[in-house]
């Protein structure tokens, strides 16, 4: 039994090092993408069990990313945390968003300054499992 | 447009008096010998020589009057057309953004001293740049305190009648009223602008201090982690994002700082050349670690000049930062700094061969805290480069082509005459603290 792959996107290296530095003390393998391409080659070697995606990135933005991510029938069902630094941005209308998609909205929102143990009970929650399951 | 079209003024007038003196000397020429002719038939011939000297000296003396009628002519074209000229001068200056016009023409009263006025706090006391009858507020008793309305109390005023003068008085009397409400309603502006850009910059600056906390919050986070687990490498991540995230912070807070504060200029003699030797200087280590090209260049005259040499350094070690930023991999990197003179402006010039900007990222550059360095950017830099610049009477020009680099042009007025100070860049007007010029984009 494995460890589960935690996929984090964020074009910030330092977002990307505490993020990973929290789900690898929860028992994740995490790769980490600084833009959609990166994360475009990483989806495609890989099946990540769940998806961290900043809503600001730069070239195709958070919620387009996000988009594609639902639209594809191969990553779908991944869960997926949206993570921003202006609590304006989580208000999108999800709803509406993805509703022309005809898939669900995001599996949960964190806010930056990210708290640890927020994230961990966010991410144990968003998984079937829960952290550290290591079910695959 | 015909030969008369071509002439000046001045050469207008000349030729208008010469025709009149030509005609007139023809005519009178004319008349004389007609009636010296007449006094010879009926006299005798005895009278013929009288008659020669008499026309001869009359010739010598309507040559003398014409002499004396082109130097009056040429002085009262002058008159004319002196102010204009200073006036088309100034209007010039104006339309291109310097607001540091000064008028002289001699006209100037000093109402306080007519008056024996002591009101020290009235907007005109002392004020002479422009007269007390355009000034708002003025307490004389018994006048309206606003401009015009005031004028029909004040054109009885013993102030107004000791200035009145001539249409080319009044002319230059109201240019100067005129140059002086623009110059107020653009320091106003200025003021205006400085605040809502405030305003978005502590709104937009939550953003990156967001970013900025979670880099430290994170860096503790990694540290420990790495203590925890004795990893020397998480211990030195977490070190490296504490310190990164710190240095960001506390360039976001002085940007902050510098950007809100209102400075009034300090100018004081400047070698420029040196000056952008010592930025070069001071970035060669990183340059050279990159691999990239840095040059300093300066071309003309430059002896002489005053400028606010903080300011203007602390900009160009802005836009070479940005510029170094900018370098990209695929090419040997290049910066470029240059300084020379064109026309009356001194103009600093950064030009790099980066990823040059799309016009998305230039449409932003100067409209609130936007920056493409992510984390490594405060997104303040350039706002504060071009507050410094503006407060100078100056304004900054952006080149820049995607993917072939960018360049900045930052031009400031060329001051050869003033006094060392920190009010020496603007005029002395209470109103006239904050010179305003235009940004200017444009492309390639």
């Amino acid at each position: 039994m494995g460890k589960r792959l935690a996929l984090v996107i964020d074009d910030e290296l330092d977002i990307r090092n505490h993020i990973s530095a929290v789900l690898e003390d929860h028992g994740w393998d995490v790769q980490t993408a600084g833009t959609s391409e990166e994360a475009d080659q990483v989806i495609q070697d890989t099946r990540p069990d769940l998806i961290l995606l900043d809503l600001v990135m730069p070239g195709r933005g958070g919620p387009m990313f996000f988009a594609r991510l639902r639209g594809d029938d191969r990553t779908k069902s991944i869960p997926v945390i949206m993570v921003t630094g202006i609590r304006e941005q989580l208000h999108i209308d999800w709803k509406e968003f993805v509703g022309k998609l005809k898939a669900r909205v995001p599996d949960g929102f964190i806010e930056k300054p990210i708290d640890a143990r927020e994230l961990a009970n966010m991410v144990e929650r968003v998984t079937a499992g829960g952290i550290g399951a290591q079910s695959s | 447009m015909g030969f008369a079209g071509r002439l000046g003024l001045r050469h207008k007038v000349l030729l208008v008096v010469l025709c009149i003196l030509a005609v007139h000397s023809a005519l009178s020429l004319i008349a004389l010998h007609s009636i010296l002719g007449g006094l010879v038939v009926e006299s005798g011939s005895g009278w013929t020589e009288v008659v020669a000297s008499v026309e001869v000296f009359y010739l010598v003396a309507l040559g003398g009057l014409a002499v004396i009628a082109v130097a009056v002519a040429r002085e009262a074209a002058g008159y004319l057309t002196r102010p204009l000229v200073d006036l088309t001068r100034i209007a010039d200056q104006i339309s291109v953004g310097d607001m540091h016009v000064t008028f002289d023409f001699g006209r100037h009263v000093r109402c306080w001293e007519i008056k024996r006025c002591n009101e020290t706090s009235c907007r005109a006391y002392g004020n002479t740049e422009v007269q007390c009858w355009f000034v708002d507020g003025t307490p004389c008793r018994g006048v309206e305190p606003r401009f015009p309305q005031k004028l029909v109390q004040c054109r009885r005023c013993e102030v107004y009648l000791a200035h009145r003068g001539d249409e080319i008085v009044q002319l230059a009397d109201s240019f100067q009223h005129m140059t002086h409400r623009l110059r107020e309603s653009q320091a106003e502006l200025l003021r205006t602008e400085r605040l809502a850009a405030t305003g978005e910059a502590v709104g937009m600056v939550s953003h990156s201090v967001k970013n900025i906390l979670d880099g430290l919050s994170g860096g503790i986070y990694v540290y420990r982690r790495g203590r925890r687990l004795d990893d020397e490498r998480s211990k030195a991540m977490g070190w490296d994002m504490i310190e990164r995230n710190l240095g960001t912070i506390s360039e976001l807070v002085m940007n902050l700082l510098d950007f809100v504060k209102e400075r009034k200029p300090f100018l004081e003699p400047c070698d420029p050349e040196r000056m952008i030797n010592d930025v070069v200087q001071l970035h060669q280590e990183r340059a050279d670690a990159s691999g990239a090209v840095l040059e300093a260049r300066s071309t003309g005259e430059l002896a002489g000049i005053f400028l606010d040499a903080h300011a203007v350094f602390h900009c160009l070690v802005n836009l070479v930062t940005n510029a170094l930023d900018a370098l990209v991999p695929e090419r040997p990197g290049r910066v470029e700094i240059e300084v020379g003179k064109e026309g009356d402006q001194v103009v600093f010039t950064v030009s790099d061969n980066g990823r040059g900007m799309s016009s998305d990222v230039k449409a932003k550059l100067f409209k609130g805290m936007f920056s493409t360095k992510g984390s490594k950017g405060t997104g303040l830099g350039l706002l504060s480069v071009q507050k410094a610049v503006r407060e100078q009477g100056g304004r900054v020009e952006v080149l820049s082509e995607g993917g072939r680099g960018t360049t900045f042009r930052v031009l400031l007025p060329f001051i050869t005459n003033a006094g060392a100070g920190p009010v020496a860049a603007s005029p002395p007007a209470p109103a006239s603290e904050s010179p305003v010029a235009a940004v200017h984009e444009r492309s390639p």
